[in-house]
């Protein structure tokens, strides 16, 4: 069979077109068993973002995108504007809450096998929104123009300048080229921070959006994933309004959590008073530069193992994450079993879950115990 | 009202519906009243005291002032072949001062001994951190990781960096210290050093 046949073959059994009708829309039930509850984390996660989106616009209204004026502006925000402290932290906390549904929502269905043909794509369009949702968090952080958001963006720039040069040639300043696009040509400034602007209110939640209305079509046209465990029950419910309530009332104990944890923990709270003060060229770095909690997974590794280790490492990771539907199936095949009966796919499932878990958690003090020294 | 069928559906009559639907219009009409004032109050914005209003405007002026510095900065670095950045008598024993080379990234310089000064990149070439302008023990600190490099040869002397911290070339005249204009062309980027490669 040729390849073009091959490939179209796939795309059509990947999108049956027909099953999209209204017909199909309004009656479409949703699988009851133990764990039919993780079947509300992706709408969590979209739900996460439209607050994202909601707040984003309005506050816009206020913020200034300039080296002068975007630290003042958000303090004016927080201080003055009716509401902005609230808005301000549902923004923040938000996009904390809607990393951890999305990490929960793909571990869980890493667990439950969701991937498996014919839902390929539609783990891969999640995969890949995923890295769009990072992409908005880091290109965020800089714009409260502090000592932390600057100084973690020069880590992260910095990062990136390096994740290339381990590569033979011309090859290793990819990064330094990506990292130069990013910054602009006049070093970290007003130049830098247009461009991360431009990537977070526009470009990333764009491309989000275009991800995600793909895995909502795949969803929509394939329906829910059963894991094996309860492939025997046959016990459905339907989506309008069984469920769908189930998931209104999902999103408003979270827009309620939400609130009160915007109300009565402001984010800046829980940092030191040195890393928010405004960002000057003249100052030096304060001590406690970090990155925002999710990226901690990545960021103690660079502490302590040789950094072409964890970039490399990072890639090949992100690589099989995208590729999860297949390595899942084939790797087992090397020792010939079928993925349906082998252990493989939980277990690489548990050892990436524990290891992201326990380095977020305890990161710091595992990178202290290997540096032989004390947290300070 | 629930029927015990078979397949456990549940049915709801038509008194308890009408109840259900108003409470939950009512609800939501409440629930969106609250939003659209929050909402409202904070598109409208504050009223300000002419206290509050005068303090922000002299703030900004203040940072344009400090905006135009760095301007006129940027200004005599593309047309002269050194720049002013400190002054010796500011500088004591163990304080520097930080300011910005010309590849438009920090640098340090320090006082070395009674009459000369060393100035090196103040950019950590761990992770690109600017480091204090304060030496801790005679050596050169990034409080970011904690890197220690030493004054005269910007070596890595302990933490995390492994690479020095390049000299950059001044000369001093009549108590000003000039950062002097490097020959060859000048790429401005995050970094002029290589970072750490391993």
């Amino acid at each position: 069979m040729s390849v073009a046949r091959r490939c179209s073959e796939f795309l059509v059994s990947r999108f049956p077109l027909e099953k999209l009708s209204y017909e199909h829309l309004a009656n479409k039930t949703v699988p009851v068993h133990k764990a039919s509850w993780i079947y509300l984390l992706g709408g969590l996660t979209g739900f996460a973002f439209l607050v994202q989106v909601v707040t984003g616009i309005l506050l816009m209204l206020y913020y200034q995108p300039t080296v002068i004026g975007a630290y003042d502006s958000v303090r004016y925000i927080v201080q003055y504007v009716p509401g902005g402290s609230l808005i301000r932290n549902m923004h923040v906390w938000s996009s904390s809450a809607m990393v951890v549904f999305l990490f929960i929502h793909a571990i869980t269905n890493a667990f439950a096998r969701a991937y498996r043909k014919p839902r390929e794509l539609t783990w891969v369009t999640g995969a890949l929104s995923m890295f769009v949702v990072l992409g908005l968090a880091f290109s965020g952080y800089l714009l409260p123009w502090n000592n932390l958001a600057v100084y973690a963006t020069k880590v992260g720039l910095q990062i990136a300048e390096m994740s290339t040069l381990f590569l033979p040639g011309p090859l290793g300043g990819i990064g330094g080229q990506m990292a130069a696009l990013l910054t602009g040509p006049d070093g970290i400034g007003q130049e830098t921070l247009n461009r991360f602007y431009t990537l977070h209110i526009w470009i990333l939640p764009a491309l989000l959006i275009a991800l995600v209305s793909v895995h909502l079509l795949l969803v929509q046209i394939h329906g829910m994933s059963v894991p094996r465990f309860a492939e025997t029950s046959h016990k459905q419910e339907k989506f309008f309004f069984n469920f769908a309530l189930k998931d209104l009332s999902a999103w408003m104990i979270f827009l309620t959590l939400l609130v009160i944890l915007a109300v009565v923990l402001p984010y800046d709270y829980l940092q030191p008073y040195t890393l928010l003060k405004r960002y000057s060229p003249l100052a030096a770095a304060p001590s406690g530069i970090k990155p925002e909690w999710y990226f901690y997974f990545l960021y103690y590794p660079l502490e302590v193992l040789p950094k072409v280790v964890v970039i490399l490492g990072t890639m090949i990771f992100f690589a099989g994450v995208v590729a999860a539907p297949w390595l899942m199936e084939y790797v087992p095949r090397m020792w010939g079993k079928r993925g349906e009966e082998s252990k493989f796919p939980i277990v690489a499932t548990c050892v990436v879950a524990l290891v992201i878990v326990a380095l977020t958690l305890f990161g710091q003090n595992i990178v202290d115990v290997m540096r032989g020294t004390s947290a300070p | 009202m629930i029927d015990g069928g078979n397949n456990q559906e549940k049915t709801v009559g038509r008194r308890s519906l009408i109840v259900y639907a108003c409470a939950a219009v009512l609800g939501l009409c409440g629930f969106m009243t609250a939003i659209a004032k929050q909402v409202l109050g904070f598109i409208s914005g504050p009223n300000l005291t002419s206290a509050e209003k005068s303090h922000m405007v002299n703030q900004e002026m203040n940072l344009l002032e400090e905006q135009k510095q760095y301007d006129q900065m940027k200004l005599a670095r593309m047309n002269t072949s050194k720049l002013p950045v400190a002054k010796v008598s500011d500088l004591d024993k163990n304080g520097g001062k930080i300011f910005t080379d010309y590849f438009l990234l920090p640098a340090v310089v320090f006082k070395n001994g009674e009459n000369s000064c060393i100035a090196r990149s103040a950019v950590c070439t761990h992770l690109g951190c600017t480091v204090q302008p304060e030496l801790v023990d005679g050596k050169i600190y990034c409080a970011c990781h904690m890197s220690y490099f030493d004054l005269q040869t910007g070596k890595p002397l302990a933490g995390p960096a492994t690479i020095a911290l390049p000299e950059e070339p001044i000369v001093i005249e009549d108590d000003i210290i000039y950062a002097v204009r490097p020959s060859g062309p000048i790429k401005i980027g995050p970094s002029q050093t290589p970072m750490n490669p391993v």
